[in-house]
């Protein structure tokens, strides 16, 4: 009888573009020295929205993605900063285009919100309105001609997707989901799936969005999840007792997911082992952030199921821990449970104290924390958490980071109306 | 598919009726939804017709349900939605507290704008000047909710998922045009991986309003037939000029066979596989060779364990804009070989339009009444075939026929394809 093969996915490339630079080599420098992307918003002092402090992406210009300046009118910043991400992550695993059987080369995307730019209707809309009121007769036959063509196109949520596909040439299995904070984890999860079931030998998988337009950022303002401290250095700081929300954020971080055996035939380096996967939802509001932890209880626990890992053995958690007044304590009483006895020696850490908080993007920069940390062993640190608030005691690494004596470990996502999803990665086939 | 993965119920909010029975009736007798429209003045739009969902009254459709959520928002997508879900979830038996999905995909399109959003909360911030006032824009008071309800892509998901204490997977699909398709695949995978054990799986959407409608007659992808709406959607047709533009929504309730055979739910069909793929082409139009399309129905029979001479039935894309067509009509022929000649694909877009992210999810609706009735629903409006596009189109007329085995293509902007292959579920 021949030698059964178990399929197993693996994590052969990563590509990010955060606040903290462009390039894992910047992500990673960035979360390990501690180094916090969140300024001073530019434009705080022109406009009225409550929101003093952002984490942009300064960096990295959009005119240097390959081959796309045609295509870039066609881009929300969203999709520039997603299709920077899925590049970078492609050529970190070493592919090239056609170096994939496009058949057995597919995509799986966390996006944000599907709208097209409203700035763009504006001269159309000007026109309609020249005798006072909004005339939707004088709209289409005068104000149409103003509006570029492709403006649909320009909404379009699955862009990412559209454009990488083609310069790629990836032809394989796929999904585009909207699932605001949980899409990118989502993906990840989908693409390992697809790689187990042997319908793809290759998956890019992540997420991008941009919450730094001021439709945005008002939504989540009037919402009252975004932070009001006007100190960058201490604005975004999750678990803290003077926590009063996010910092808004942007970026995307992709990962090349792939079967290990096609990796090992084509001398890929291997970073990582997609060992479990969970998701869950609890059934909440539209407008609510989180859940009473019960969402992501069920979910991690799931993925250590999967993974074959008890809770105690678990080597560190990357947290959602946006920085939420309500959440934050929620998710870190669920973390406690799930640990129990190792509750006081199993690190945790949380990312958007450095990143903010960049919702679609968000699941896909915490698996791509916890690949840095499992690369690095070392723990990346949570700033500014100098007071710890009552119910978010865990075991905290901050300042500086902590050494992982592990290689494996979870990394989280919540969304709106309670949806959670948790990722186990191991350096080791588990 | 490694667990059999069953459908136990359906409903739709549809151009050709709100309700099962009507639905049906009017796919497999060949009715036209296409009409003026009534929704807004179109008057000044290349474009003045589509097929409309029929009014409705979604308090008394949705008995039991706390819809003041979607109070004041306008939003007519999550409103179709939650009239075809409740109608599934009854036809499944899912409706008594406790026993609902513990799962729920479903696929969505574009936000839209509403002119009242704009007249009350864009044209105040326009200054004489005609520029925009970003900044008084940002200074207003657009409520939260109401802005949620509107952009925010998962919203109808998250809305169910809490109407029926959804605890398992969420998922939203924004596939373009495949988006309904998607999510009806994904939820097929959950359950077959046992993830979940019934998922709420389906499509909606609603462009028919006056920046929907913009924004396609801007691409040139809509029939401008206003005269001869009833006529305006000519799939495979020489004389078809683009589609009509329709609305709607499409729930199935997937379940697992195990789950459905515990309860006792009646089996209406089997979903025996899925496929999705990409293009790698172009973000508005098809391959020439449909090189998408082909991978896509491909997987889907190998998911399904089946051959192409086992399909007795295509459901296609079927746009009716001059470039899908023939396109489809090609890789169908790749991929059936000799038996494209004797397999019938038809477009039931010739009756209810497209519905653009929900138009998967009705096709998947319109092959379950196929196979429920044993009776191949037509292609309408074909008056001179477009020899590009030869096949047994099911010209005009509907017709009875043996079905054991059905196949739905979707082909969405971005190059984003599914197919699905459903069976009628009886050994």
């Amino acid at each position: 009888m021949p030698p059964i093969s178990r399929r197993y996915p693996v994590i052969t490339g990563l590509g990010v573009i955060s606040s903290l630079g462009a390039g894992r080599e910047r992500f990673a420098e960035g979360l390990l020295t501690g180094r916090s992307g969140v300024i001073a918003r530019p434009g705080r002092e022109q406009d009225p929205l409550p929101c003093p402090t952002a984490a942009p992406v300064t960096d990295w210009l959009p005119s240097s993605l390959p081959g796309q300046r045609k295509n870039l009118k066609l881009m929300t910043r969203s999709v520039m900063l997603g299709l920077g991400a899925a590049t970078l992550a492609l050529e970190d695993a070493g592919i090239t285009p056609g170096s994939v059987a496009p058949p057995r080369f597919g995509g799986y995307v966390g996006a944000g919100t599907a709208t097209g730019d409203g700035r763009e209707l504006e001269p159309a809309l000007a026109r309609a309105t020249q005798s006072g009121s909004f005339d939707l007769g004088q709209f289409a036959q005068q104000g149409l001609p103003l509006i570029n063509p492709l403006w649909l196109v320009k909404g379009l949520s699955n862009n990412v997707l559209g454009f990488i596909s083609a310069q790629y040439r990836m032809m394989g299995p796929n999904l585009n989901i909207c699932c605001s904070g949980v899409g990118g984890l989502l993906a990840i999860g989908e693409a390992a799936q697809a790689i187990r079931d042997d319908r793809a030998d290759v998956c890019l998988a992540g997420g991008h969005d941009s919450l730094l337009d001021i439709p945005t950022m008002a939504l989540y303002a009037r919402l009252g999840l975004l932070t009001t401290n006007p100190d960058p250095a201490t604005a975004s700081r999750p678990y803290h007792a003077q926590r009063d929300g996010f910092v808004p954020g942007e970026g995307a971080a992709f990962l090349v997911v792939e079967d290990r055996e096609h990796a090992r035939r084509r001398g890929a380096r291997i970073l990582a082992y997609v060992a479990g996967f969970g998701s869950t939802n609890s059934a909440r509001d539209l407008a609510t952030a989180g859940d009473d932890g019960r969402g992501v209880l069920a979910a991690a626990s799931t993925a250590l199921q999967e993974a074959g890992v008890t809770p105690v053995d678990m080597g560190l958690v990357v947290a959602h821990a946006s920085g939420s007044v309500s959440y934050d304590p929620a998710e870190a009483e669920a973390l406690r449970r799930l640990m129990g006895p190792a509750r006081d020696r199993t690190p945790v850490t949380a990312p958007k104290s450095m990143l903010g908080h960049a919702v679609a993007a968000a699941g896909a920069f915490n698996a791509a924390t916890l690949l840095v940390a499992l690369a690095a062993r070392l723990v990346p640190p949570t700033l500014n958490l100098d007071e710890v608030a009552p119910g978010c005691q865990l075991a905290h690494v901050r300042n500086t980071p902590a050494p992982l004596p592990k290689v494996h470990g979870l990394a989280l996502a919540a969304g709106l109306a309670g949806q959670h999803a948790a990722l186990y990665l191991s350096k080791a086939p588990l | 598919m490694s667990g059999r993965v069953v459908i136990t119920g359906w409903g739709v909010a549809s151009p050709l009726g709100n309700d099962r029975a009507t639905f049906a009736h009017a796919l497999l007798n060949g009715q036209s939804a296409g009409a003026p429209i009534r929704g807004f003045d179109a008057r000044g739009f290349a474009c003045r017709i589509a097929a409309e969902v029929p009014a409705y009254d979604l308090a008394a459709s949705c008995p039991g349900w706390d819809l003041t959520a979607l109070v004041g928002t306008g939003d007519r997508k999550a409103e179709l939605g939650l009239l075809a879900a409740h109608q599934a979830l009854a036809h499944a038996g899912l409706l008594e507290p406790g026993t609902g999905p513990d799962a729920i995909s479903l696929g969505t399109g574009l936000s839209s704008v509403l002119v009242a959003e704009v007249e009350a909360e864009l044209i105040p911030f326009l200054r004489e000047d005609g520029e925009f006032d970003h900044e008084a824009f940002a200074r207003g008071a657009l409520p939260a909710r109401r802005f949620l309800h509107r952009h925010l892509p998962g919203r109808t998901t998250a809305l169910l998922a809490q109407l029926l204490g959804v605890t398992g997977p969420r998922a939203t699909s924004f596939a373009a045009c495949a988006a309904g398709a998607h999510a009806i695949a994904l939820a097929g995978r959950w359950i077959a991986r046992g993830e979940a054990e019934r998922v709420l799986a389906g499509g909606l959407d609603s462009m028919i309003n006056p920046f929907g409608l913009a924004s396609l007659q801007l691409l040139g992808t809509l029939t401008t037939r206003n005269d001869r709406p009833a006529a305006a959607s000519r799939p495979f047709d020489r004389d078809r000029d683009g589609f009509l533009l329709g609305e709607g929504a499409a729930m199935l309730v997937v379940e697992s066979a195990a789950s459905a055979q515990a309860r006792g739910a009646p089996i209406l069909a089997e979903l025996l596989g899925s496929g999705s793929s990409l293009d790698a082409w172009h973000v508005t139009a098809p391959h020439p060779d449909g090189r998408g399309a082909v991978l896509a129905m491909r997987r889907a029979l190998a998911d399904a364990g089946r051959s192409p001479a086992d399909v007795d039935y295509v459901n296609a894309h079927g746009t009716a804009t001059p470039l899908n067509d023939p396109v489809e009509i090609t890789a169908f022929r790749e991929v059936f070989g000799p038996h494209a000649d004797r397999c019938p694909i038809s477009s039931t877009k010739s009756m209810h339009g497209h519905l653009i992210a929900a138009a998967g999810a009705l096709e998947a609706c319109a092959v379950l009444v196929a196979l429920q009735h044993q009776w191949l629903p037509p292609t309408i409006n074909v008056a001179h075939l477009d020899p590009a596009c030869a096949a047994d189109v099911v010209p005009n007329v509907g017709r009875a026929a043996r079905l054991e085995v059905a196949l739905s293509n979707s082909f969405g902007f971005g190059g984003q394809n599914g197919c699905l292959v459903f069976g009628t579920g009886q050994d």
